[in-house]
């Protein structure tokens, strides 16, 4: 009879075991070296008409954050993200998202925006949409890679979304700190990436409980 | 097929150009440059349609193009637009030319766009097509009709538009205006009139408004926008409503004088240019309509005022990321003038053009396009006329 039991147990019990074992994770953070002035072109319209309030200032540059490594793939992470334009600029100047998520973009100014991206890891165009639409217009970024937005119609508007198959990512703030919680113990590779060509790596160890400071490197441009 | 498209957008990527800042981390001080290329070839019958000035059949337009955006703090911006070309109206110099088409300083008194203050050469405030004039902003290779098309109104010589001459055209024993130069010849507007002075702008949510003061009138040769004095200043003034971000409504009135300064015997003053405009644009998601209905009079010492009218209706449609299809439809009618002896004479033949035009904006750094263009002049024994361009504009 417990020869029967004892796998039904387990089956039972994995789950719970498994939420024990990554709250006994370790932890990786560091400092990526962020540039000082925000990228872009200046915020201002050459001809009128397309802008009709106040132009907000660029979000903080930040770095987006992952782990590669065994077991460090996404797992069917569905939740929907948002990236609003506000101020004719985008809310945040980069984020970071696992393969498949679909990004919401919603329109918070009085006037039209059309976002789009030229990237090879994802080339989209939105067209025109106004403020309050629904549905919002959004799409789903089903490969990795660095995916530059732009706006047709703001030709200063620029940002970034990230996307990599890994359960371990984050966002640094803007002074380039970062922390990655609950990392399963093994041996990583941990990526930093602010735009198309800008990024960093270092080998990292977590080993339960303990935090690991990561010494990251500049590595060359992407390919 | 795909695989050299890949090729070519991979290359394209490799290339997509980013705004140049040379101020490095200054708070205060900014400077970014743009350079980019483009390059028109034009296939056309003679003469070409609208204001290309090329004898031959085949032609070749590039252009080299530097922007450079300044900024002082958050409200003082300075604009310039180096261009080296063939001409501003292509090949108009074959040999080259080198010129600084806009140069502006701005200040935003407000920290919004309720008021700006502007001072340079700079784009006209007349009509609704101007604003999106560009070659990466403009779905077609040439400005619309009553941008581009030459009038039987000679700039530089006022006994040209005497009652006699018009009435010598009129009956042939002169030649037609499409047979002659036309850097001699007026357009109703200039294309986007880069003329220098100084205009007063702003936008609101629901509105936006603008007026200049500069040294040349709507319908002025490229020479006359940096090379006029300000003896015979032209005003011009547009006010827009916009109810929602789909609609844009425009009207716009100008005054200045169509001859140039450098007319011998003849006061500018005395030959002044009226135009209203109506602009109207509605856009949503991938489709963008837009018409303009420009109404002129050009005055003359006996003749009465030459009157014309044109329009345009056209539309862009968004099928694809970067890529899109464009039509446009245009026609220029004139009212007559007065002969010698009061009897009532053809100035200014009707005028029709039909437009189509597609672009692939390959990434943010590389767009190709391609235009046609049917225009047929009402002067009797003109079949018709055909304008084929492909261009290519790269930002590096």
């Amino acid at each position: 009879m417990l020869r029967f039991l004892k796998p039904l147990l387990i089956l039972l019990l994995q789950p719970v075991w498994m939420e024990m074992a990554c709250g006994q994770g370790g932890s990786v953070s560091g400092v990526v070296p962020l540039p000082k002035r925000p990228a872009g072109r200046i915020a201002v319209e050459k001809y009128t008409g397309n802008i009709s309030g106040k132009v907000a200032p660029p979000p903080p540059l930040k770095a987006g954050v992952w782990l590669e490594g065994p077991g460090a793939g996404s797992v069917g992470d569905a939740a929907k993200v948002v990236l609003a334009q506000q101020g004719y600029q985008f809310t945040q100047s980069l984020i970071i998202v696992a393969v498949g998520t679909r990004v919401e973009f919603p329109n918070l100014d009085a006037d039209y925006h059309n976002i789009r991206s030229f990237s090879r890891a994802k080339r989209f165009e939105l067209h025109r949409y106004k403020k309050d639409e629904s549905p919002q217009p959004s799409e789903v970024f089903d490969k990795p890679g660095f995916v530059r937005l732009g706006c047709e119609i703001h030709d200063h508007m620029s940002g970034g979304i990230l996307v990599v198959d890994s359960r371990w990512r984050t966002l640094t703030d803007a002074e380039g700190r970062f922390t990655l919680l609950d990392v399963a113990p093994g041996t990583y590779t941990l990526h930093a990436q602010l735009d198309e060509k800008t990024r960093w790596s270092a080998p990292v160890v977590v080993r339960a409980g303990n935090p690991t400071i990561a010494p990251l490197q500049a590595v060359g441009a992407l390919p | 097929m795909k695989t050299y498209c890949c090729w070519i957008l991979g290359a394209a990527s490799c290339l997509a150009g980013e705004p140049r800042p040379v101020v490095p981390d200054d708070d205060f001080f900014r400077l970014d440059l743009r350079p980019s290329l483009e390059l028109v070839g034009w296939a056309s019958d003679d003469p070409p349609a609208a204001l290309l000035e090329s004898d031959d059949s085949f032609f070749l337009a590039p252009v080299f193009r530097l922007d450079a955006d300044g900024a002082a703090g958050e409200q003082v911006f300075f604009h310039a637009t180096l261009r080296a070309d063939r001409g501003f109206d292509a090949v108009s110099r074959e040999s080259g030319d080198l010129r600084l088409d806009e140069v502006f300083l701005r200040w935003r008194v407000a920290e919004d766009q309720r008021l700006n203050v502007q001072l340079g050469s700079f784009p006209t405030v007349f009509g609704g097509w101007v604003a999106g004039h560009d070659f990466f902003d403009d779905p077609f290779l040439t400005a619309p009709l009553p941008y581009s098309q030459i009038v039987g109104v000679p700039t530089r010589n006022p006994a040209a538009v005497s009652a006699a001459a018009i009435a010598a055209r009129a009956g042939g024993t002169a030649p037609p205006v499409s047979s002659l130069a036309k850097e001699n010849w007026a357009s109703m507007i200039w294309g986007p009139s880069y003329g220098t002075g100084a205009s007063v702008f702003g936008s609101t949510e629901h509105f936006d408004y603008a007026a200049e003061l500069k040294n040349c009138g709507l319908s002025s040769h490229p020479d006359s926008w940096q090379g006029n004095g300000f003896q015979d200043p032209a005003i011009t003034a547009r006010i827009c409503w916009r109810p929602d971000a789909a609609w844009a409504i425009g009207a716009s009135a100008s005054r200045g004088p169509w001859l140039e300064d450098s007319s011998a015997g003849a006061d500018p003053s005395d030959f002044q240019q009226q135009a209203l405009g109506l602009d109207a644009r509605w856009a949503h998601r991938d489709l963008i309509f837009t018409g303009e209905l420009v109404l002129t009079e050009f005055e003359t010492p006996d003749a009465g005022d030459l009157r014309a009218a044109a329009m345009f209706v056209g539309g862009r449609w968004k099928f694809s990321p970067g890529m899109w299809l464009a039509a446009r439809l245009g026609g220029l009618m004139a009212d007559e003038a007065r002969g010698p002896a009061g009897e009532a004479v053809e100035w200014q033949s009707g005028v029709w053009r039909a437009e189509l035009a597609a672009g692939w904006q390959l990434n943010a750094a590389l767009l190709l396009k391609a235009g046609y263009g049917f225009t047929q002049v009402d002067d009797g024994g003109d079949q018709g006329s055909h304008l084929l361009g492909l261009g290519v504009g790269w930002r590096f």
